[in-house]
């Protein structure tokens, strides 16, 4: 009884993250992987991290995300002269009351879009830091909570680039995902350039998802069956990281969990009840690919991203 | 109760396996018990599965009739046998009152209450044969019974017929440890379990304790066999093997006796010398209270006494295969000093065969020496040209003087009445011992067979110094049936070769083969299955090392070596398991090592899935296969459900990829 009642309500949500990938593809073209990448790591109750170069559509996909799946978003856009407070608000006196009023910042609300977040100098940046990790606040001691749910959606340039501040490793392990959307391919890039504008287009996107519904599957992800067999494999994943000596430091417990609940969202995005290896490596890339790095010698022996050199080592027990 | 639990394959093998198991008690049973015991396992194979509705809805009405059916069978039961209790009718009411749990039978509850009545009734059998063949044909129905077992639980259907009767057959054949440990370390008692019926025996031949012209020549055409013995060393020559049986005393002038025990005075007294012969007999059921051992046993086993005139008896008739060790020594001297029982063996009836005894007094007269005369009588035997044969015209009026003087034709019974009434006539005290001569030895398990045809009469004479000794005047007359034994000595006889076969013939010799062969079978399986009583088990516990063991130590033993045993068996299916998931894993890997033979081998990081998806795009050919065998084991490996792992496992057995064509 219990598992065909959960089976059907899977069914239900499973089809609507259809449609939402759906209605997110209309608007970036290409990009379904990276598509539901973003979705899974928000129903893992991740913070998402899209880095790329310029024009390549960070930001319209972070937007698409935001208003798919049915959420109150604020845009902020960061700049090396942006302060703490325009983040978090503040308390204004009240000659009326004669008392500080609080202006709530940008913060309050369900998905921030922290747009080319590495502008901004490392004291605003870590202004998000507890936001991001407790779902909460603290201004002039005063702690406040957030609303449910709380994604920070953030867009970085690549670190080369003039006029950026590296996000700190602290920060970068506060996300877990980081995805790149690359350039489209030809037939994607021609129908981009065929189309109509994608501000226009974006206008147009409906909610796929309530956010009542986002929270029932943010709770189905806890759901998925993970077997011994794949928790074998994680570890065995997580200790080649740290005993293999390719890597400069191996992955943490926190990594390790974050690639399970990944893995997992990714299952149900996937419509399976259970965690397969290919839903481990599916999301590895994205989950470790900014938390973990090639020792320098390595680098040019391989040809490869550390996650994949990663997935290649270990063999699936 | 809409729908019956139990579906019409589940009962039918439960049928099938009981029907079986009764089947060799319906020959014994009263005609209708059968009858009715099929007729209730066919109504309950057709009426639920033919009128479901009836068979549901009227529930109530089919229970009352039932009942009454019920209720009847055990009165007619009753009535036919005469009582409630005993062998016969608890096999019968077994036997209908299994139909009727199998025709109620509608639950889980019942199926199993039904299977170990079948398992009940197989071991029912044994309490009217023990033989090998019945042994096999329970251990099949056993078989069959378990199959039953797996059938009903099976309800994933995930095995084939086959593959149940296979995991049937092997389950019975794990069991054979623990079947060894109970059968050996068991503590035995002595006899069966159950009393086996006085009349049982009435059919048996064997010799008796007493002859007259014929009664052994009768025997002769009988080649069912009397006791085997196993010797420590070698077979000592055929001409030794004098099997000493019931002693006679007494005679009427044609009926030879035995006589009063209580007119034997004499203690007997007896010295040996030589070599002893150490040997086991098992000695088939008789009825009777004698053994028979070669002449002479010097110690007596448990359980037996000898008689003044040194027969070897024990105390309870022998109704089963029993087994004794004996010792003898061929050289002996018995009873050399004069005794008043010696007077006993001169009587002979008045006026009766005075041929015989005008002979007698002849040789007395000129002879004298009773040894010598002894010995002019056996030489006289032998100048006669005596015919020694099955069939002896019948005697008319006195059987010794006719045989000594006019037919000069018989059986070793002839001889030896006709030689002992010439002694005591001639003033020599003897008597006559009957037993067995001879046997015929089994090359295979080397041990000797002796049979009834081997029985033989022979005398014993009394001489001074000398005690009793045995003379055997057929070894004069024919001294082949003395050193080659019967068959060789009655080249024309019907005895002991099937119609149509000739002594020389390859076919015969075959025969022969055959039946030395089914006899050693039937002697070891006798001698250590069913003759494995007391005193067996303690020989064997002791030749393991275990001296005079007494039962409890038996049960101390018993449990430890089950204990062992079973504690084995765990620690294997623990370490052969040590994940639920892990053998999933270990046919999978059987099912890439197919795939790399088949050209498309399996990275070591490559799930399952995708695996899948590349078999499938480079091999079009094994995609449904390998669609199929995938999602078996990612459900089992990663779904942790565990029931498909058979499914997994055939499917992975019958996976044979082609190699790939090359163009």
């Amino acid at each position: 009884m219990n598992m065909s009642e959960k089976s059907t309500v899977e069914t239900i949500n499973t089809l609507n993250i259809e449609n939402a990938v759906d209605a997110i593809s209309h608007i970036i073209l290409g990009k379904e992987k990276a598509i539901r990448l973003a979705l899974a790591c928000l129903i893992a109750k991740g913070h998402l991290l899209i880095e790329d170069t310029p024009g390549v559509g960070k930001t319209t996909l972070a937007h698409t995300l935001a208003k798919v799946l049915g959420l109150h978003y604020q845009r902020i856009q960061f700049t090396s002269d942006l302060l703490p407070a325009d983040i978090l608000g503040v308390s204004v006196y009240n000659r009326d009351t004669s008392k500080f009023d609080f202006h709530q910042g940008p913060v309050f609300t369900n998905v921030i879009l922290a747009d080319e977040i590495n502008r901004a100098t490392p004291r605003t940046q870590s202004a998000l830091l507890e936001a991001m990790a407790e779902y909460q606040v603290t201004i002039e001691s005063e702690t406040r909570d957030l609303p449910e749910p709380f994604f920070v959606i953030a867009t970085q340039n690549p670190t080369n680039q003039v006029g950026t501040f590296p996000l700190p490793e602290s920060q970068l392990d506060r996300f877990l995902m980081r995805i790149e959307l690359g350039y489209p391919d030809n037939s994607a890039e021609r129908e981009l350039l065929k189309g109509k504008n994608r501000k226009e287009l974006l206008d147009d996107v409906q909610a796929a998802l309530s956010a009542k519904e986002l929270i029932q599957l943010q709770k189905q992800v806890s759901n998925v069956h993970v077997s011994d067999a794949i928790l074998d494999y994680l570890q065995h994943l997580l200790g080649f990281s740290r005993t293999s000596g390719n890597y400069v430091s191996g992955l943490s417990p926190r990594a390790g969990i974050a690639i399970l609940n990944a893995a997992k969202a990714w299952a149900l995005i996937s419509s399976h009840q259970h965690v397969l290896p290919e839903d481990i490596q599916a999301v590895l890339p994205s989950v470790i690919g900014h938390r973990l790095q090639f020792i320098y010698e390595v680098t040019d022996k391989q040809a490869l991203q550390p996650a994949e050199h990663l997935i290649q080592s270990v063999p699936i027990p | 109760m809409s729908k019956h639990k139990l579906n019409i394959n589940k009962i039918m093998w439960l049928a099938i396996g009981v029907a079986l198991a009764s089947f060799p008690h319906w020959q014994r049973l009263p005609l209708w018990i059968p009858i009715s015991h099929i007729s209730l396992l066919a109504a309950r194979l057709y009426i639920p599965y033919q009128f479901p509705t009836l068979w549901s809805q009227r529930k109530g009405t089919i229970n009352i009739i039932r009942l009454i059916l019920m209720f009847s069978g055990v009165v007619a039961v009753y009535s036919s046998y005469g009582s409630l209790a005993g062998r016969d009718v608890g096999v019968a009411l077994l036997v209908l009152l299994a139909g009727f749990k199998i025709f109620e039978s509608d639950s889980k509850r019942d199926f199993y209450i039904s299977s170990y009545l079948g398992y009940f009734l197989v071991i029912t059998n044994f309490f009217y044969t023990q033989t090998i063949p019945t042994a096999s044909y329970m251990m099949f129905i056993i078989i069959i019974m378990t199959t039953g077992l797996i059938v009903f639980n099976d309800t994933e259907r995930q095995l084939t017929t086959f593959k149940r009767f296979k995991l049937s057959t092997t389950l019975i054949i794990q069991a054979i440890p623990l079947l060894l440990v109970l059968f050996i370390l068991f503590p035995r008692i002595n006899g069966p379990l159950w009393g086996i019926p006085k009349d049982a025996f009435t059919g048996i031949t064997g010799i008796d304790d007493e002859i007259s012209p014929g009664s052994i020549s009768n025997l002769a055409q009988s080649n069912s066999v009397a006791f085997r013995v196993t010797f420590e060393d070698e077979i000592p020559k055929k001409s030794k093997l004098y099997w000493r049986g019931p002693i006679l005393w007494q005679t009427d002038g044609l009926v030879w006796t035995t006589g009063e025990d209580k007119t034997l005075q004499e203690v007997s007294k007896i010295e040996f010398s030589g070599k002893p012969i150490r040997y086991d007999v098992t000695i088939e059921p008789s009825n009777k209270k004698w053994l028979f051992g070669l002449e002479m046993v010097s110690k007596l086993p448990d359980k037996t006494y000898f008689t003044p005139d040194f027969q070897l008896k024990t105390h309870k008739p022998i109704l089963n295969r029993q087994a004794f060790s004996l010792t003898s020594y061929s050289n002996y001297r018995l009873n050399n000093e004069k005794s008043p029982d010696l007077e006993r063996a001169l009587v002979l009836p008045e006026s009766y065969h005075p041929k015989t005894r005008e002979l007698a007094s002849k040789l007395r007269d000129e002879y004298k020496e009773p040894a010598l005369i002894v010995k002019a009588a056996l030489n006289w035997l032998k100048r006669e040209n005596f015919i020694y044969t099955l069939t002896p015209p019948t005697p008319t009026q006195d059987a010794i003087d006719e045989f000594l003087f006019d037919s000069k034709q018989g059986f070793c019974e002839h001889f030896a009445t006709a030689f002992a009434v010439l002694m005591r006539a001639a003033g020599i005290p003897t008597r006559i011992v009957i037993g067995y001569q001879g046997g015929e030895i089994n090359p295979l398990g080397n041990y000797l067979i002796v049979r009834q045809y081997d029985a033989h009469a022979w005398t014993e004479v009394w001489l001074e110094n000398r005690g009793w000794v045995r003379t055997d005047p057929t070894s004069i007359a024919s001294p082949i049936r003395v050193n080659e034994g019967i068959n060789n000595a009655m080249p024309d006889a019907l005895i002991n070769i099937p119609l149509g076969l000739d002594k020389n013939e390859t076919a015969y010799r075959l025969w022969k083969r055959m039946r030395n062969t089914v006899d050693m079978v039937n002697y070891q399986w006798s001698q250590w299955v069913l003759g494995y009583g007391p005193e067996r088990q303690k020989l064997f516990m002791k030749n393991i090392g275990f001296d005079s063991i007494n039962w409890k130590e038996l049960t101390l033993y018993l449990f430890i070596c089950l204990g062992i045993i079973v504690a084995a068996i765990t620690i294997y299916i623990f370490r052969k398991t040590p994940k639920t998931t892990e053998p999933a894993k270990k046919y999978y890997d059987i099912f890439c090592k197919k795939m790399a033979k088949a050209g498309v081998p399996r990275k070591s990081y490559e799930g399952p899935v995708d695996y899948a998806q590349r078999i499938s795009s480079t091999r079009q050919d094994l995609k449904d296969e390998a669609q199929y065998i995938t999602n078996l084991y990612i459900l089992i490996r990663y779904c942790s459900n565990n029931n498909k792992l058979l499914k997994l496992k055939a499917a992975i057995k019958s996976f044979t990829p082609p190699k790939i064509i090359s163009n």
